[in-house]
Parts: structure tokens; C-alpha cells; sequence
């Protein structure tokens, strides 16, 4: 019986070993960079927290209550997120570790919440605007002609449009709110994958092993799924981390303009723009937040700059002798 | 001689655009007509631009003729449809020139040579064990399953893709100079092996090159391509002792031998074209290769030859030796 | 005897790379004189064009000429300061490229392209006279009317007219050696004739020496005097072309020989292919390069390289077969 697993286990191992190859390649050049490690580390803070949010706040409410009434620790601090309170406009403390805004409400705990609502936005962007450009990309990369001028033109419409310009267009006649923004990030966000996508299938298209396919009877679709799309996916992956950003940044600038996330919802560019009235006296209703929304969008950018390189066939091959060198090999 | 290949009239043209009108056409395969035997190797030689590679697809039918047809062991290949052309796919293969975009560099060579088996849901048994057979045939090794493209030499891959084309078990290969990429040495090694697996399997060849002394070491027949046309057509054999056509002895007599007092005798011998080769938007009317010949007449000028037989198995399109 | 025109002794040139030294040229040593044409034949990667950059200095980083000498019309040209050699390239040294298609900038006309070395080197007075010498160029190198073709850019010319043109280049100054690195190996073959003949034809009329490196044994023998074979960077063998052709010695060449179809073999005849593969350069094979590959390899083949050394009159070889240790 343990016989029969180890064997089984032998013939993964063999089945498998130049994946793993790769895959301890692509780890190995990303630890190289320590600014890559740097922006994982962020983009995995902000997931943990995003995710987490209200667990994580009530977790340490109460790990400090705790220690509070073993006499260890001074004074509980508050993490009111939506209750009004008499501590308007407090400066940060121990109570309120970001301090409080002009309706008293305490601006960390409302950070974390900003941080999920800033996740699910880029979220719900990217996961309903990607799949449209990369099939409207695929498609008009691989069969050209007509149908490729009829898509390129409606993306070209929609790319001359100024990002931000059209988004506020389409959420504002949209009426303002989270869902309308989301919305308008979406039509705003699609094209730049189709652009992306059909650019690298027109290169990827003319390699021969797509016409060995075709030699060999794979219809169209079998050879756009199986032998396009894994071809031009890398880009794809390095681009969207960027874009996470982008797009957090943009929803903030809609709440910024009043028109994204309403109260009181918090988002991060929400806060900012409640706290500009009382700059700058009271720095830390817009500053603080401002400050973790330029963190969550670095962090990202780190992400997408070290995924590049580690994505890049060629570089991967130089490192591989670096690699097998350090090993001894 | 079973016929298992026969082309009749084959024309193909590819649209010149400017902006969305037709302002002329290449003519890249212009009315071309021969058999290929069954276990034959059949060569196909040119210079660039003569169309050759646009033959070899369009038998294969990877591209759709202007018209004409193509008779795949009695069956016209373009009207064929579902189960009949996945039989064609089957049965007619094609190995490229290149092998470095000829291998997906995301997949393993196992799915590489295993994928056609699975486009044709083909029942086998114990998928490891054919494919490794497979890539014995073609002087790989079992360790070699499971590795990428990029760890491969040319040479190598080149095997590879002749392994691919051998999983359906088909009977026809399109070879699409399938060694100008490669070596001397490494060369020799291919070409052995192709012809190992002729007689091994029964395959029958479509040698498709450039190089003269390659296509002659390989064919039983062979055909000259010049601007679309088949200009000579008959045993390697009998067109290497004489070529008839002028275009074909000019190819033959600047080919460099390495044989240096043989040599000096072709250089006093030596044809030289005038000339460039014209464009093949607009050839020129007659027999097209009438601007560079020696012999040219005016009929030459006004009538194009008829690719006629001069002898048995023998044709030839020139008026010097067209009969009438 | 004519005179020695070119000279390397003792020529490495490592190429520092990320996955180690490749020790592309190991120890070669050439003579070639005035006047004759040389063949420098062997397969890719041998070194043969490593060799040939390095005669001008232009071997790209990370590629080092680690040692050796090069002595070009009595000059050392390895200990020449940089304006020196500059001097020296276009001018005395004629390069012909292998990709004539990048070789010409697609932005400027060809006639400035092949003019622009009389320019830089100063040998004519203006531009005006410029465009006419490149019309007398042209017609050198038979390019039909030169004169409209001297206003053409690269990409109205077809390949067989812009491999012209870079001969047209390397020929402008009157150099006295030309360097003709593959110099018809994208060419189709009736072009390739007519650019063999152009060249064999230029240097009746002004007996430049030329070097001509390729891969294919026909052109060698049509074209050369002397060849030499060169094999993992290093000469295995150097004799007339007679004597290469019919009394090969290096177990390489004989190997060459038999594993290229040629026309006039019966077709029965079987290609004989070297068995195994050209070696990786970062880790070369001990004592004579050739010696996995070979049939006839000892013991001594393995442990120490052979000398180049003369089997007969004027025809070296390198190896254990014939040289006594």
C-alpha cells in the first residue's frame, strides 16, 4: 500500500519536474529583488486585512481588553466605525489610534473598512473587466479583418475618452453610489486589455505551432484556448497587479468627487474628501487615510514590477544558471 | 505506380490592399498540375518566391485555393467536411522549417506529441508508453518526456516535430524545408532518418527545398518552380544528368560542388541569369522566364509554354522542345 | 611566396557570460597572404566570424580578446589605440556583413550608405563628388542604372541588390583585404553566383586578398586558394583547396566531406553524419576538442591538444593521428 503511493509519488515527481523547475526559478528571481518582496509583503497585508477587517478589529478590541483588565494596559481604544460620538475631531491617541472625524467616529477602524471596500472595487473591476477584453481581444487578434476593425474602433472610442473623465460620466448619469462606480470603472477599464491582448496575439499568431495545430485538425477555438491565450496571458498577470491601483486610486478620486462610495460607507477617498475641510489643523482626517491608500496602491505597483521580470521567459534563463550556481550545481 | 496525390490546375492568388481595394494580385501558385506516387519521395524545388511553400500548404489545405483542385487518394481535399477531413488531417502531415516556433514553449513535449492524438480522440492504452516509442523512432529518449522546448537544440526539436507528426500513423508528410535551419552534421542526421522511416512506414514525401543537393539526395521525382509555375518535371535522376530547361540548368550550374577541379570546369561552363527574379504581382506575359533566358524567341515573348511531355514521365514547359 | 598580409598568433577571445566563460576562440593562428583568397569554412559556432571580428576589433561585450596577435600589414593591430583602428576598418580592412537586411539603415539611401566610408575617411572633398563615386561603384558591382539606384533606399532594393550595395560599401576606399563573412547565406543560388562572380571578378581586376568565411564547402571550393577548417575554436586543419577536397586529413574534415549530399555522388550513396553534437564552449572537451565525435580518438586525444603542424608540404593538421608525441 505505502508502496503503491511512493510509486505514485515517483511518477508525479518525474511527470512534474520541470514545472517545479520553473516554479523554484520564478521564486528564486523574485526573492532577488527586495522590492518585490517588499510589495508582496504589502499586497498580502492588505488582502489579510481587506478580508479580515471587522475580525481582525474586534480580535484586537478585544486581545487588549484582555490585557486591560489583567491591569496591563492603560485604556481600551474605541474602534466606532459608523456611531456617532461626542469625540469629534480628536487628534490621534490611544483611544483612537487614527484619531476621529467631525462626527466622532473613529477613523482607523474605518480605515480597515476602507481598505475592504477599496479591495472589493478593484476586485469586481478586474474580475468582470478582464475576461471582456481578453475575449474581445482574442477574437479580434486572431480572425482580423472585419471583425477586427469593428472592435478595435469601439475600444479606440472608449481609450479616448481621459480615464477618470468618462468615469465620472457614466456614474454620474448613473446616479452617484458605489454600484454606479463600479460600473463606470468597468467600462472604463476593459479596453486596455483588449488593446493589450490582441497585440500579443497578432505576434503570437504567427508562430508556427499554431499553424502545426491547424495542420493537425484543431479548430479555431481548441487552438485559441489551448495555444493562444496561455501565450499571452503573461503580460496579462503583470498588467492587472498594476492595474489593481489603478483602479483603487481612480474609485477614490470618485469618491474624492463625490461620487463613488456614499456615506457612510467608508472608502478611503471618501474620508479624504470629508477631512480637506479641516486641513490643516486637523491633519489626520485626510492625511492618515490618504497615506494608506498611497501604501496599498505602492504596494501593488512593487507586486507588478517584480512580476514582470519573474515572468519573463528570458530572464528566467539567465537566472537559471545563477540559481544552479548558488546550489553548487 | 498508385497515384495518392494529384494536383489539377492549382491556382492560388494573395490580394495586394491598398487600404480596403484590390489593386493586384501575387500570383503565388499559377495553375499547377502533377501526381505524387505512394511511397515516393516527391521534391519540390525553387528559389524563393517561386511559390513552393505556398503548394505544400495548399495541398495540406491550409489555405483555400483560388481554384482548382486536389486529389488525396481519390478524394477532392477542399470539399471534404467533419469525419472525412479529420481522416485527411490524419492521414497528411507537415513539418516545418523552423523549430523554434514550430514547438509551443508552454507545453511539455509529452502534450506536444500527444495533443493530435487527443484532437482525434484516439483510444490508446498507455499514452507514456506510445509517446516514448515515438520519440525512440526519431533518436530521443524517455527522460526527454517531460521537459520544455527551450532545453532542446535545433536539431533536437526538429526531432520532435517529426515525432508529433508521426503520432496519427499518417502515410503523407509535407517536408517544408524541414533542414535549412540546421547544421551540416546535425543535417545528415535528419535526413537519414527521414529516409529510415520512408521505408520503415511507407510514407510517402512531399520534399519541399531550396537547396539542390539536399532535394536530390532525397527525391524520386521532382518538380522545378519558377513564379508559380512548374516549369520541369520528371525523375531526380534524369533531370540531374540533363536538365532540359533552361531555368533549370542555369539553378543546376550555380550550384558551388564542393570539388574544386569539378568546380572550375562548371565556372567555365557557368549560366548566369540576367537579371533579377520579377515580381510575381505582375509576371511577365508568355513564358515568364523569357526576360532572363538566352534562348528566348519571340513566341517565348507572346505564348506561354504548355508543361508538355517530351518523353516517358518527362515534362517539360519550353517552347525548345514543345512538339508543334 | 608573396608577402604575409595578415597574421594572428595565438588568438582567445573568452565571451563572459551568465552562465559562464565560453571559450569561443582557443589558441588560433592564421597567415594570409597578398592576393589570395582564404576560406575559413566550419559549421555554427566554430568561430570562424569571432575570428574574423576580431582582425578588426569589433567583438561585442561581454566578449574579451583575452590574449594572442594580430599583426595586419606588419602592425599589431590588438595594441592600436582606438582612432588607430578606426583607421584602419573601411578603410584598409573592407567588412562584409552576413544580413545584408540589417545591415543597411533603412532611413538613409543606399548610395550615401556605401559612400559614407569615403566620407568618413576623408578621401574625397565633398558630397557632390561623393554621389559620383558611388555611381562608379555602383556600376563595379553591377547594380543596373546606378544612377537611380544611388537615390533608392533599402527596402525598394530586392536581397541580391542590397547584398551588392554592402559589397559596394566595403569596396569604397579600395581596401587591400576584404572580409566576406557568409556573405550569400540568405541569398537564393543563382544570386549567390552572381555575387561569387562579382567577387572573384574584383579581385582579378585589383588583386585585393579576400577572406571569405562560410559554412558551405561548394562555395570553398569554387572560390579559394587555401581553407582553413576551423572546429569548436580552433583550426583543425589548413591546406590548398586541392588538398583539403581530395586528401582530407583532420578526421573533421574527412567528416564534413561525407555527411554534405553533393550532386555529383550517386544518390545511393548514404549521407555519413557525425554522430553527437558541437560542443558547449563553457566546458569544452579536454585535450582535442574533437575527440567524443571521433572514431579514431586514443588516449593521448583526450588528455592533451594537438599542435597544428604540417603533415605535408603546405597542408597542416591538428591531431594525434599525424603528429608524433
Amino acid at each position: 500500500m505505502l508502496r503503491a503511493i511512493k510509486e505514485r509519488y515517483k511518477r508525479w515527481r518525474f511527470r512534474n519536474a520541470a514545472k517545479i523547475e520553473e516554479y523554484k526559478l520564478m521564486f528564486y528571481a523574485f526573492r532577488r529583488s527586495p522590492l518585490s518582496v517588499a510589495g508582496s509583503v504589502m499586497v498580502g497585508v492588505f488582502i489579510i486585512l481587506g478580508v479580515f477587517g471587522p475580525w481582525i478589529l474586534s480580535g484586537i478590541q478585544g486581545t487588549i481588553m484582555f490585557l486591560h483588565s489583567h491591569g496591563l494596559v492603560h485604556a481600551v481604544p474605541s474602534f466606532n466605525a459608523f456611531d456617532w460620538s461626542s469625540e469629534v475631531l480628536e487628534p490621534p491617541s490611544w483611544r483612537h489610534w487614527f484619531g476621529t472625524d467631525d462626527y466622532g467616529r473613529d477613523i482607523f477602524a474605518r480605515s480597515m473598512l476602507g481598505i475592504q471596500v477599496s479591495l472589493i472595487y478593484s476586485l469586481v473591476v478586474l474580475v468582470a473587466g478582464i475576461p471582456i477584453g481578453i475575449v474581445l481581444g482574442l477574437i479580434a487578434g486572431y480572425y482580423g479583418g472585419a471583425v477586427d476593425e469593428i472592435i478595435s474602433r469601439i475600444t479606440d472610442m472608449f481609450l479616448a475618452f481621459p480615464a477618470l473623465v468618462l468615469a465620472m460620466a457614466i456614474s454620474a448619469s448613473l446616479g452617484a453610489g458605489l454600484k454606479s462606480a463600479m460600473i463606470a470603472l468597468i467600462a472604463v477599464w476593459w479596453p486596455g486589455y483588449v488593446r493589450l491582448i490582441r497585440g500579443q496575439v497578432l505576434s503570437v499568431k504567427e508562430n508556427l505551432y499554431v499553424e502545426a495545430a491547424r495542420a493537425v485538425g484543431m479548430g479555431d477555438l481548441s487552438i485559441i484556448i489551448k495555444h493562444i491565450l496561455p501565450n499571452v496571458i503573461s503580460p496579462l498577470i503583470i498588467y492587472a497587479t498594476l492595474d489593481v491601483a489603478g483602479v483603487v486610486l481612480t474609485g477614490a478620486n470618485l469618491s474624492f468627487l463625490g461620487l463613488g462610495a456614499q456615506p457612510p460607507t467608508p472608502e478611503l477617498g471618501r474620508i479624504v474628501f470629508d477631512g480637506l475641510d479641516y486641513l490643516p489643523e486637523k491633519w489626520w482626517y485626510s492625511l492618515i487615510p490618504g497615506f494608506i491608500l498611497f501604501l496599498f496602491a505602492l504596494g501593488f505597483n512593487l507586486l507588478g514590477d517584480g512580476l514582470r521580470d519573474v515572468l519573463d521567459p528570458r530572464f528566467r534563463r539567465r537566472l537559471e544558471f545563477e540559481m544552479r550556481g548558488e546550489r553548487g550545481e | 505506380m498508385e497515384t495518392l496525390i494529384k494536383v489539377e490546375r492549382l491556382v492560388k492568388y494573395f490580394p495586394v490592399k491598398k487600404l480596403f481595394w484590390t489593386v493586384g494580385n501575387v500570383h503565388a501558385v499559377d495553375g499547377v498540375s502533377f501526381e505524387i506516387f505512394k511511397g515516393e519521395t516527391f521534391g519540390l524545388v525553387g528559389e524563393s518566391g517561386c511559390g513552393k511553400t505556398t503548394l505544400g500548404r495548399l495541398i495540406l489545405r491550409l489555405i483555400e485555393p483560388t481554384s482548382g483542385s486536389v486529389y488525396f487518394d481519390g478524394k477532392d481535399v477542399f470539399k471534404l467536411k467533419g469525419k472525412e477531413l479529420m481522416r485527411f488531417r490524419r492521414q497528411a502531415q507537415i513539418v516545418f522549417q523552423d523549430p523554434f516556433s514550430s514547438l509551443d514553449p508552454r507545453m511539455m513535449i509529452f502534450d506536444i506529441i500527444y495533443e493530435p492524438v487527443k484532437v482525434h480522440k484516439i483510444n490508446i492504452e498507455d499514452p507514456e508508453a506510445y509517446v516514448v516509442s515515438l520519440l525512440e523512432r526519431v533518436g530521443l529518449k524517455r527522460e526527454h518526456l517531460y521537459r520544455y522546448p527551450h532545453e532542446f537544440s535545433g536539431g533536437q526539436r526538429q526531432r520532435i516535430v517529426i515525432a508529433r507528426a508521426l503520432a496519427l500513423n499518417p502515410i503523407f508528410m509535407v517536408l517544408d524545408e524541414p533542414t535549412s535551419a540546421l547544421d551540416v552534421s546535425v543535417q545528415a542526421q535528419i535526413l537519414n532518418m527521414l529516409k529510415d522511416l520512408q521505408k520503415d512506414l511507407g510514407l510517402t514525401y512531399l520534399f519541399i527545398s531550396h537547396d539542390l543537393s539536399v532535394v536530390r539526395y532525397m527525391s524520386h521525382r521532382m518538380a522545378i518552380m519558377y513564379l508559380g509555375k512548374i516549369v520541369e518535371i520528371a525523375d531526380s535522376e534524369e533531370i540531374f544528368e540533363k536538365p532540359l530547361h533552361p531555368y533549370t540548368q542555369m539553378l543546376f550550374s550555380a550550384i558551388p560542388v564542393p570539388d574544386p577541379e569539378l568546380a572550375k570546369r562548371k565556372l567555365e561552363e557557368r549560366l548566369i541569369p540576367k537579371g533579377e527574379v520579377p515580381s510575381p504581382i505582375n509576371p511577365p506575359p508568355g513564358c515568364r522566364f523569357h526576360p532572363r533566358c538566352p534562348y528566348a524567341t519571340d513566341r517565348c515573348r507572346s505564348e506561354e509554354p504548355p508543361l508538355a511531355e517530351v518523353a516517358a514521365g518527362y515534362r517539360v514547359a519550353c517552347w525548345l522542345y514543345a512538339k508543334g | 611566396m608573396s608577402e604575409e598580409i595578415l597574421r594572428i598568433e595565438g588568438l582567445r577571445v573568452y565571451f563572459y557570460t551568465y552562465a559562464g566563460v565560453v571559450k569561443a576562440i582557443e589558441g588560433v593562428d592564421l597567415s594570409i597572404r597578398r592576393g589570395e583568397c582564404f576560406g575559413l569554412v566550419g559549421e555554427t559556432g566554430c568561430g570562424k566570424s569571432v575570428t574574423m571580428r576580431a582582425v578588426v576589433r569589433l567583438i561585442p561585450p561581454p566578449g574579451r580578446i583575452v590574449s594572442g596577435k594580430i599583426y595586419f600589414e606588419g602592425v599589431n593591430v590588438l595594441e592600436l589605440p582606438e582612432s588607430e583602428i578606426r583607421k584602419i576598418r573601411g578603410r584598409k580592412i573592407g567588412f562584409i556583413v552576413q544580413e545584408p537586411m540589417s545591415a543597411l539603415d533603412p532611413l538613409y539611401r543606399v548610395g550615401y550608405q556605401a559612400g559614407e566610408p569615403l566620407l568618413v575617411h576623408k578621401l574625397i572633398r565633398d558630397k557632390k563628388e561623393m554621389w559620383r563615386r558611388v555611381i562608379s561603384l555602383f556600376k563595379t558591382v553591377s547594380i543596373p542604372e546606378p544612377a537611380k539606384r544611388v537615390r533608392n533606399y533599402p527596402h525598394e532594393l530586392s536581397g541580391g541588390m542590397k547584398q551588392r550595395v554592402v559589397i559596394a560599401t566595403a569596396l569604397s576606399c579600395n581596401p587591400d583585404l576584404i572580409i566576406a563573412d557568409e556573405p550569400t547565406t540568405n541569398v537564393d543560388v543563382t544570386i549567390q553566383a552572381q555575387i561569387l562572380d562579382l567577387l572573384r571578378d574584383l579581385r582579378n581586376k585589383y588583386g585585393t586578398t579576400l577572406i571569405l568565411v562560410t559554412h558551405n564547402l561548394g562555395i570553398v571550393a569554387e572560390m579559394c586558394d587555401r581553407v582553413a577548417v576551423m572546429y569548436a575554436g580552433q583550426i583543425v586543419e589548413l591546406a590548398k583547396v586541392h588538398d583539403i577536397f581530395k586528401e582530407p586529413l583532420h578526421p573533421y574534415t574527412k567528416g564534413l566531406l561525407e555527411a554534405v549530399p553533393v550532386i555529383t555522388k550517386s544518390r545511393e550513396v548514404r549521407l555519413k553524419p557525425i554522430p553527437g553534437t558541437i560542443p558547449n564552449l563553457i566546458n569544452p572537451p579536454s585535450g582535442c576538442r574533437f575527440h567524443p565525435r571521433c572514431a579514431h580518438a586514443k588516449a593521448i586525444c583526450m588528455k592533451e591538444r594537438p599542435p597544428l603542424t604540417e603533415v605535408k608540404p603546405d597542408h597542416f593538421a591538428a591531431c594525434w593521428l599525424y603528429t608524433k608525441r
